[in-house]
């Protein structure tokens, strides 16, 4: 069932069994693996059903260090959240990602890839991806025309992208959300304190509010936060009444290590002759699959990089098209959108295949950044129309990215070398290895990472390995703010996994629960 | 491949080509300019990029200077060339020297290219002889 929350009393009392925080991806995905369950959901959205302006402006914040979107823009704020705009690039994190990597501190999770595999299957319905499979020999038999380019696969491999529709969660789900008995979903359900119990071993409650000026209290068993990272980690922080550095905060650890993707032009791939390429063509809602090049663990390994992948795009179309950052620069996510959109159908629009020798070939790389604890979210003193401090993002990369994304570049070229199919030649900005800075044009891919990290050790992560926030039992983080590492992937793929993973864990918790109490 | 061109060679000596060692005529123009042509990239670049991979090798390996580039390169085709030997020889040979460079990972960044260090070497030979 639905209720606005802008129509409530002031000062309501809601009270439930789970109380889930953010009807984005992970919310969503959480709030559907509930639906007929005799649990009572307490569904909290800060938003409505569709864009509001006044709302999206409680995402503004402002940014420091490296060069990024303006943070009202960055993600959506209303039900469905940031799957209203999303593109539905999929992809599986890969075993070394999960790793300790001796060589990239702050690595290694407290699971594995295979703890991931059965939800990555549930993760592909609720994305109405197709069959989870990212073998690229799978996709390889059914169409003989996916010819990979002549590689070692020891050295560098074809790790497969799958593309939802893209699912927009917001209309795909709003029905069966608000049809649900035991759902209660409210929208303008801003979430503005978390207040806890004594030593913060439990939370109490939570208070929500709206424009309207209401202010309301949310009780329940257990509480899940699934706001994205910058807002999971500004409401943790901000949550300071009993415990001075935030909720969840004993170790300065909550909005460190902000993690995004390195999304950048990179260099040029040159063939002596036209190759098919289909394996790694991407026609917007056409394609279904894709290859990206990718470095194997052996290699990142002994080279001591960051996991990163390149994709091709044939490159009268790529000179065409403007840096990301360039072109999403308004507060305004809509007029974004419409830019970006804009920027890429129009590079492809006047494109004629027959009039290209279809040799020379755009490498764009999304590459993992290091983990960082300078690179955080803060609160501002500035406050939100709520009241709430604003976040303050500081978006740090360090030289092991720059690093990282030449080596990418220079074990690619030699495949290609070796193959005596043409050359690759990398951007300027990469050539000097000894230079570190970064182009203007450097930008991210609005995935928003590691704000609450997991880890067993509470000194070394906010959440522990099933999400639970460290020394409180009934508050639980779902999202990509759990990331240790970011992988090459898009994260939304991982964040349903994850979430799911979570709820599964929720469940088991609830009946062991009861079975005590019986 | 790398047999067949010995063969070839072999038989081209014997056809009474006389095949000098470098050392005797490193100025050779002809020899240069035979040297001095990165097949592979010659089929994905313009003269004018090959020639600026060539400043850019200069400046990366100031000590390979004209004679040492002829002499390094020349040394591949076993010191038996001069003026007269085939030219096409002369560039299969150095291609399956490139391909070499490439599975023994002698490899060079130059100008941002992933290049084989021979066609690298042959590529400032190229800008040399322009100048």
């Amino acid at each position: 069932m639905h209720i606005d929350a802008r129509d409530l009393d002031n000062h309501s009392l809601i009270e439930g069994d789970i109380c889930i925080i953010g009807a984005g991806a992970a919310g969503i995905s959480m709030a559907l693996d509930w639906i007929n369950t005799k649990h009572k959901v307490i569904f909290l959205e800060g938003g409505g059903f569709e864009y509001d302006e006044k709302v999206q402006q409680l995402y503004d914040g402002k940014t420091t260090g490296q060069r990024y979107f303006p943070l009202q823009s960055a993600r959506l704020h209303y039900f469905g959240g940031t799957t209203g705009h999303w593109a539905g690039f999929c992809s599986i994190f890969d075993p070394i990602d999960f790793k300790k990597r001796d060589w990239i501190p702050h690595s290694g999770w407290p699971i594995q890839e295979t703890d991931l595999d059965p939800f990555y299957k549930r993760a592909h319905e609720i994305l109405e991806l197709g069959p989870c499979e990212y073998d690229a020999a799978y996709w390889q038999k059914q169409d003989h025309s996916l010819v990979s380019l002549p590689v070692d696969e020891t050295v560098v491999w074809n790790k497969i992208w799958h593309f939802s529709p893209p699912t927009r969660f917001g209309q795909k789900y709003r029905d069966s959300i608000v049809k649900a008995k035991n759902i209660h979903l409210y929208t303008y359900a801003n979430v503005t304190n978390i207040t806890a119990e004594e030593n913060a071993a439990s939370v109490k409650e939570v208070t929500i509010r709206n424009y309207a000026g209401k202010s309301h209290t949310v009780r329940a068993k257990l509480f899940v936060l699934a706001c994205c990272s910058i807002q999971n980690a500004r409401i943790l922080l901000a949550s300071n009444k009993q415990m001075p550095a935030g909720l969840g905060n004993d170790n300065d650890l909550v909005g460190r290590f902000f993690m995004e993707h390195l999304e950048i032009k990179s260099g040029e791939l040159r063939l002596e002759r036209p190759l098919p390429m289909k394996l790694y063509e991407l026609d917007f809602g056409v394609t279904k699959t894709r290859a990206e090049l990718a470095i194997s663990e052996k290699q990142q390994t002994e080279h001591k990089i960051l996991n990163g992948t390149m994709s091709l795009t044939t490159m009268p179309v790529a000179k065409k098209t403007r840096p990301i950052i360039d072109v999403w620069n308004d507060k305004d996510p809509r007029k974004n959108a419409d830019n970006l959109f804009n920027n890429f159908s129009g590079a492809g629009k006047n494109y004629d295949p027959s009039k290209d020798d279809q040799r020379s070939y755009e490498l764009f790389t999304r590459i993992e950044q290091a983990p960082n604890p300078n690179s955080r979210i803060t609160l501002d003193s500035e406050l939100d129309a709520l009241g709430m401090p604003k976040p303050i993002l500081h978006w740090e990369l360090t030289s092991f990215e720059k690093r990282s994304i030449r080596k990418i570049h220079e074990l690619l070229g030699q495949q290609i070398g070796k193959s005596g199919v043409g050359r690759v030649r990398m951007m300027d900005y990469l050539k000097d290895e000894k230079d570190f800075s970064w182009p203007d044009f450097t930008g991210g891919g609005w995935h928003h990472m590691g704000t609450t990290r997991m880890s067993d050790n509470p000194k070394q992560g906010v959440v522990n390995a099933n999400c639970q926030v460290h020394g409180t039992n009934n508050l639980f983080i779902a999202g990509a703010s759990c990331y240790v590492t970011a992988a090459a992937p898009n994260p939304t793929l991982t964040v349903v996994a994850l979430t799911l993973r979570l709820s599964d864990h929720i469940k088991g918790k609830m009946k062991r629960k009861n079975r005590m109490i019986v | 491949m790398k047999r067949r061109i010995f063969v070839r060679l072999a038989v081209a000596a014997t056809a009474g080509l006389y095949l000098t060692g470098l050392g005797c005529n490193p100025r050779n123009k002809r020899l240069a300019k035979m040297l001095s042509q990165p097949m592979a990239l010659q089929h994905i670049c313009d003269a004018e990029t090959i020639r600026e991979i060539g400043k850019a090798y200069q400046k990366l390996v100031p000590e390979e200077n004209r004679e040492i580039l002829i002499e390094v390169l020349a040394k591949n085709i076993d010191h038996r060339i001069d003026e007269s030997t085939d030219s096409n020889l002369v560039n299969s040979v150095l291609e399956e020297k490139v391909r070499q460079d490439f599975q023994e990972n002698k490899t060079t960044v130059v100008a941002g290219w992933i290049l084989s260090v021979t066609e690298a070497r042959q590529c400032a030979l190229f800008s040399l002889s322009q100048n």
